[in-house]
């Protein structure tokens, strides 16, 4: 198992310096540079060059890249070009947002997901599980976006059940947990129908798979009861291959949260993401990409060990 | 010579029968599944009408109706006017052209891109291999959507850049699955024999192990299309995609994203919505049908 692990952590290190390499390429190798979009034409070339020399733009790419990578070891992702302010600042700031309504999404998602995909598979074939695979191809299909702005539409707009922007109201004078809770409602079930909607394919057909195994014939044939070899036998296997699911998902989920962001204002990461994008702050986006490139590496890992924690039948070599 | 030996024993068997081609029997499969068949049929429409929107399209893009700013649906303009007064009806059958046009050529781009990676990394092995899967690792650790945000704002815009940079971030997941078929199918007797008469590294690849792969490929092709298809309108939404002033379903969506249009004048942030979801749900259908009637074995 150690030696697993270490040869593991060994092989994630030619990963990051891949994708730290391509961060930075792709800013970096585009045509003109960095500064090309924020060259006003008042400014004169002396100028230029001096705010070159000031973000370090008019050295070699591989001296910046070395100079990038050192400090992206130590954590500093440099200075925002827009704010001045320092990228780990904003991060520390708009990360722990994200993760609010990410995690959230997943779990509601996850939870969803699974009760979905046992009521499928208990009844294949039936009416319900031709509804929920409806449902699940319906939730495939459909525009984030656009449902996001459906939820609005019918919810704030006509209905005026849930407010439509923001982590809290900004004028109340005390922010409760139900004014939080009521914020986030709709930013996470638009979040989470993807994930739902995908999941609840892998648990049905997951489910299908275990129903099927000896053990499950030999709880059933001792006597146990259907609600037992459904929910203690067979759901504990067929939620195994849930975890491995789990931890691919997790760069689709992130890029997720940049659009709902967007709509629903919700000051995270992926907003100001998106805010980078739109005035090319692009030490902010490199430090994005690099950092949920990262994240994802480290998830994946994790996620093989929990993998052979649960289920001893997989054996590490 | 070899060939016709396996083919003949697999007839002995009562696999196939006389003169049937493979084309024939997914065909025979595919027209059991209604909802299947409806999916392929509505795609065959959308592109008949995305190609003669010309001809079909009630009004020209430009023909604003002053009179008529927000007008609700009505008998002139079927799905009502935006806040320029042209008819929705005629910008949602342009729009059509942008998404349905971005779909295939990048899902064209991704799936060869991958196909060609995982045929070299499954057949050949070793190092090669070893790059390859390595930088697809590399690959599918960006959140996909952001890094196609990042390129796109230093790259530009625009419909052509869009297909390309689509097509250029999506192949990861066709390699994989291509490397997986070759490694599986290469060590089968098929091949064995083929290599045993003399055939070269080309024949095994073109006539015997990637005609072999076609089934999942087709599969993973037609749902590739489905989600470039809302990648592509989600960019326009955010005004990264195509450029503004090109008609598309993401970027109708874009202008009607205001309060005021919500309140006021729903059908402009419906019916392009409606066209995007309908579209993709058909090539999801469409690629559920074909994957059970390539492959019964491929059937959950």
């Amino acid at each position: 198992m150690t030696t697993y692990i270490f040869k593991r952590l060994l092989s994630m290190i030619p990963i990051f310096i891949g994708i730290t390499i391509i961060s930075f390429a792709i800013v970096h190798l585009a045509p003109g540079d960095p500064m090309t979009v924020m060259t006003n034409p008042k400014l004169r070339p002396s100028d230029i060059q001096r705010i070159k020399a000031n973000l370090g733009l008019d050295q070699p790419l591989p001296v910046q890249y070395y100079k990038w990578l050192v400090s992206l070891v130590r954590l500093d992702f440099g200075n925002s070009f827009i704010s001045g302010r320092p990228v780990s600042d904003v991060l520390k700031e708009k990360v722990p947002i994200t993760l609010l309504l990410c995690s959230t999404g997943m779990f509601v998602a996850l939870a969803i997901a699974v009760v979905l995909g046992i009521l499928s598979a208990t009844r294949q074939y039936s009416k319900t599980d031709y509804a929920i695979s409806v449902f699940a191809f319906a939730g495939l299909s459909v525009p984030t976006f656009w449902f996001a702005l459906m939820l609005i539409l019918v919810f704030s707009v006509h209905l005026g059940w849930l407010p439509a922007t923001g982590m809290y109201n900004l004028k109340a004078a005390k922010i409760t947990l139900g004014d939080r809770i009521s914020h986030m409602i709709m930013p996470v079930i638009a979040f989470a129908a993807p994930s739902i909607a995908s999941w609840t394919r892998y648990m049905r057909s997951s489910m299908l798979e275990v129903i099927r195994e000896d053990y499950i014939r030999t709880a059933r044939s001792k006597g146990l009861k259907e609600s037992v070899v459904i929910y203690k036998h067979a759901l504990r296997n067929a939620l195994i291959p849930m975890v491995t699911l789990l931890g691919l998902s997790l760069a689709f989920l992130i890029g997720g949260a940049f659009v709902i962001e967007s709509i629903f204002g919700w000051p995270g990461m992926g907003r100001t993401g998106l805010d980078a994008i739109w005035q090319r702050d692009y030490p902010i986006v490199m430090a994005i990409n690099t950092l949920t490139a990262v994240l994802v590496l480290v998830f994946n890992l994790l996620t093989d060990l929990t993998y052979g924690f649960i289920d001893p039948r997989i054996k590490y070599n | 010579m070899a060939e016709n030996v396996i083919v003949n024993s697999d007839q002995k068997q009562g696999l196939t029968k006389d003169n049937e081609t493979m084309l024939q029997i997914v065909w025979k499969r595919l027209r059991k599944n209604k909802l299947a068949v409806i999916s392929a049929t509505i795609v065959i429409l959308l592109y008949l009408m995305a190609i003669f929107a010309p001809m079909l399209a009630p009004y020209a893009t430009d023909d604003m109706d002053f009179d008529n700013l927000f007008g609700k649906p009505s008998a002139q303009h079927w799905l009502g006017t935006d806040s320029m007064g042209r008819d929705l009806l005629t910008l949602v059958m342009y729009g059509s052209r942008v998404s349905l046009t971005v779909g295939l050529v990048s899902m064209g781009i991704a799936i060869t891109l991958g196909t060609v990676l995982g045929a070299i990394s499954g057949y050949y092995g070793g190092i090669v291999d070893n790059i390859i899967m390595r930088f697809t690792d590399i690959a599918l650790c960006f959140p996909q959507f952001f890094l196609i945000l990042t390129i796109v704002a230093v790259f530009g815009n625009g419909i052509y850049k869009v297909i390309v940079i689509l097509g250029l971030t999506s192949w990861m997941g066709v390699t994989r699955l291509v490397r997986g078929q070759f490694l599986s199918l290469k060590e089968r007797e098929f091949v064995e024999s083929a290599r045993a008469l003399g055939a070269n590294d080309a024949r095994i690849i073109f006539k015997h192990l990637l005609p072999n792969s076609m089934a999942p490929i087709i599969v993973a092709a037609t749902l590739r299309v489905g989600t470039t298809i809302l990648t592509e309108a989600t960019l326009s939404f955010l005004g990264l995609g195509v450029k503004q002033g090109t008609i598309s379903w993401g970027g109708l969506l874009r202008e009607a994203q205001g309060i005021t249009v919500m309140l006021e004048t729903p059908w402009v942030a419906i019916f392009p919505g409606l066209m995007i979801f309908l579209t993709v749900l058909s090539f999801n259908l469409l690629g559920d049908g074909l994957r059970d009637a390539l492959d019964p074995k491929l059937k959950e």
